[in-house]
Order: C-alpha cells, then sequence, then structure tokens
C-alpha cells in the first residue's frame, strides 16, 4: 500500500489553520488521527488506559509545536513521532518505579472495575489473548513496539524507523526477532 | 549457513512487501520450493493475525473535546500565539515580509491599545483645536485691527499693527504673529 508523504490538501489547510491557533481545526485532526496514535502509545506502553492519556498528551504537545512543523515530512508520522517519544520517557520513568508485572497484574486488574479497561480486555477471557498478552510481555519494549507498529498499526518500516528513531535495518531486525520469538513461545496457537 | 536459514531472516519483510524487487522474487521462488520455510512464513502470518485480532480497539467516545478542552487549559500566551503567528507568516512569506508584517501589527497594536497612546491622541486633538481656535481669534483681530490700530501707532506712517494686546492704555503691544515680533511700547513720562 503506498502511502502519501504530504498533506492532501484539505489537511494542509487544517495544519495551517492549527498554526493559527485555531483549535477547530486541530480537532478535526485529532479525529483524524486519535486512534493511530492511541494505537502507537498502546504499541510502546502495553496499556489501554495509560495509552489513552499519553494519546492526549501528545495532541496537546503537537497542537503547542504545530508552528515547528514543516510541510516537508508527513503530518501523520510526525505525530506518531512525538506520541512515541511520549510513550518512550513515561515508560522510562515507570520503570523507575516499576508497576506491578504478570500474575500479580493480572489479579489487580480482574478486580479493578477499570472504565477503559485493557487492550486485551474484550479477549482478555479467551485463553488465546491471554496467551498473546504474556507473549508480548516477554519482549523487550523496542521489540514489542516495532511488532505492534507494524501488525497492529500497519505503519512500513521507514514509518516505524521515523516514529521510533532507528535505522530502517534496526527495524527489521526487531521485527524478525520479536516474530521468531512469538512464534517460538506461541508456537502450538501458531501451528493450528 | 543454509539458503533456507537466509531466506528466514527475509521471511518477515517479505510478507511485508518491504525487500527490493529481485529480493522479493528470490524469496518468492524459494518458498515455491521449500515445505519449511513456506510454513514458517505462514506462521508469522499467523501470529500477525493473532496480534490483531487480540488489540481492542478503545472506546474514543470524546477523546477529541477532552483534547481540546486540554489544550484551551495550557493555552499559551498572547506572546507566544503571536510568535507562532509569525512563524507561520515566515515559512509562507520569508522572514522580511514576516518582520514587515510584525511591525505593522505591533504598531497597529500600539496605536489601538495603548491608553498611552490614547491620551497621545486626545493631548494632540486637544492642541489642534486650540491652534484652530487662536488662529480663528486672530483672523479675527486682524480684520478689526485698522480702526484700533491706527490710534495706537499715533497715525505713525508705514506702521502696520496686526495685533493689539492690552487695554491699559498706558502701555501698548504690538504683535506681528506671522513674523514672531512682539513691540512693547511706553510712552514717554513726563517729569
Amino acid at each position: 500500500m503506498i502511502k502519501p508523504n504530504r498533506q492532501d490538501g484539505d489537511e494542509a489547510e487544517l495544519i495551517e489553520r492549527a498554526k493559527a491557533g485555531d483549535t477547530k481545526a486541530f480537532g478535526v485532526l485529532v479525529e483524524r488521527y486519535q486512534r493511530r496514535v492511541v494505537g502507537v502509545a498502546m504499541a510502546v506502553v502495553h496499556d489501554q488506559e495509560d495509552a489513552l492519556e499519553l494519546a492526549q498528551e501528545t495532541f496537546v504537545r503537537a497542537f503547542e509545536n504545530v508552528g515547528k512543523f514543516e510541510s516537508r515530512s508527513s503530518f501523520s508520522t510526525w505525530l506518531y513521532r512525538i506520541a512515541a517519544n511520549i510513550a518512550i520517557d513515561f515508560r522510562r520513568r515507570e520503570r523507575r518505579h516499576p508497576a506491578m508485572r504478570g500474575e500479580e497484574a493480572e489479579i489487580e486488574l480482574q478486580r479493578l472495575p477499570s472504565k477503559l479497561g485493557d487492550a486485551f480486555k474484550e479477549t482478555q477471557r479467551g485463553e488465546m489473548a491471554q496467551r498473546i498478552r504474556g507473549a508480548l510481555d516477554q519482549l523487550t519494549p523496542e521489540h514489542r513496539a516495532a511488532i505492534l507498529l507494524r501488525e497492529v498499526e500497519g505503519l512500513s518500516y521507514d514509518e516505524i524507523s521515523d516514529v521510533l528513531q532507528c535505522p530502517r535495518g534496526t527495524v527489521m531486525s526487531r521485527l524478525h526477532y520479536a516474530r521468531n520469538h512469538l512464534r517460538e513461545i506461541l508456537k502450538d496457537l501458531a501451528e493450528d | 549457513m543454509t539458503q533456507c536459514d537466509d531466506i528466514a531472516q527475509l521471511l518477515g519483510a517479505f510478507q511485508d512487501g518491504e525487500l527490493p524487487p529481485h529480493t522479493m522474487r528470490e524469496v518468492a521462488r524459494h518458498l515455491a520450493g521449500c515445505n519449511r520455510c513456506e510454513q514458517a512464513a505462514e506462521s508469522y502470518s499467523t501470529i500477525g493475525q493473532m496480534l490483531r485480532n487480540a488489540a481492542s480497539t478503545p472506546a474514543l467516545d470524546g477523546f477529541a473535546s477532552a483534547v481540546l478542552a486540554r489544550i484551551e487549559s495550557v493555552r499559551p500566551s498572547p506572546l507566544t500565539r503571536f510568535g507562532r503567528w509569525l512563524d507561520v507568516r515566515r515559512e509562507r512569506f520569508g522572514l522580511v515580509t514576516a518582520m514587515a508584517f510584525a511591525m505593522a501589527a505591533a504598531i497597529l497594536t500600539i496605536v489601538i491599545a495603548s491608553p498611552f497612546a490614547h491620551k497621545m491622541i486626545d493631548a494632540g486633538n486637544h492642541a489642534a483645536r486650540l491652534a484652530a481656535r487662536d488662529a480663528h481669534a486672530v483672523a479675527q483681530q486682524a480684520a478689526n485691527a485698522p480702526a484700533a490700530l491706527a490710534s495706537a501707532a499715533g497715525n505713525e506712517p508705514g506702521a502696520i499693527i496686526s495685533k493689539l494686546e492690552t487695554s491699559n492704555p498706558d502701555v501698548a503691544v504690538w504683535s506681528e504673529p506671522t513674523q514672531g515680533t512682539t513691540v512693547i511700547w511706553l510712552p514717554d513720562q513726563q517729569p
């Protein structure tokens, strides 16, 4: 699938208006990219509630800095990069104050009547979803982000490279590692 | 390293369509004749599908309005907004034109918004009104001057008195506004 690197006329106009401080125009851009931005944040932090909060922060920061956006690049990739940076910073902070992991976290999650729930809440009851979640948790954040950005968000290798700020070759090797690792963990499911 | 090992490194990128055309052809040719690599490729596809199925779409109702409310609450200062406005024009028209825009905007802002400027304008208007009134008064006096001035000048030939500025009969003041000249007359005192 070929993705346009430049904005269409409508988007360019919305961006110009947002640069001039027009929040309504920026609201249209938020509507347009909210799902993807949440997805990028999810790929890094792997928690829906955090991802939604970080996505909001992404758009606020994007609005504050939209004047610096250069139309030569893709607005969507620019947004995703902000989202990834914010999520990576968040994850680093969290690492200093680690949250509950593994079984303890699962039990706590089931106890909490969260409105937003978790990324896999809807499918959590199924064994497969739990297995996949467990497998993803075993990946490093870098490998997990790469595989989720590719498989769930459908970003190209160049976009992933841009968003995660690493060379294209690194994206390829991370994806290769993540796929092999998941295949090994989920062997029985993948071969059914 | 066998050919299968080499191909295995490329299977994911092959399925993503991210390899150069000639490598894509090479991998496709290998897969057509290698059951093991074909199965590995299929398992990659299955894993991708499982990840997509497991990832639920979050509810985003009200998300955009929450973002906009948050933006409003941290709205930048007018100065920052002006800087942003300037950035847009600089990008569109170039630095010099943007500076011209900025200067024009600044002057307009000062003229329109500044209380000091309002005072200055009021003072200017007041001075203009006074000047107009004085000019009118001078013209009136000039028009009435000949008779009064003739007597004050003692009918001295050649004296042109355009304004007599005192009511004291012992002192006469001759003033020529157009030349900025003033002469004060004091009659000879008798011992």
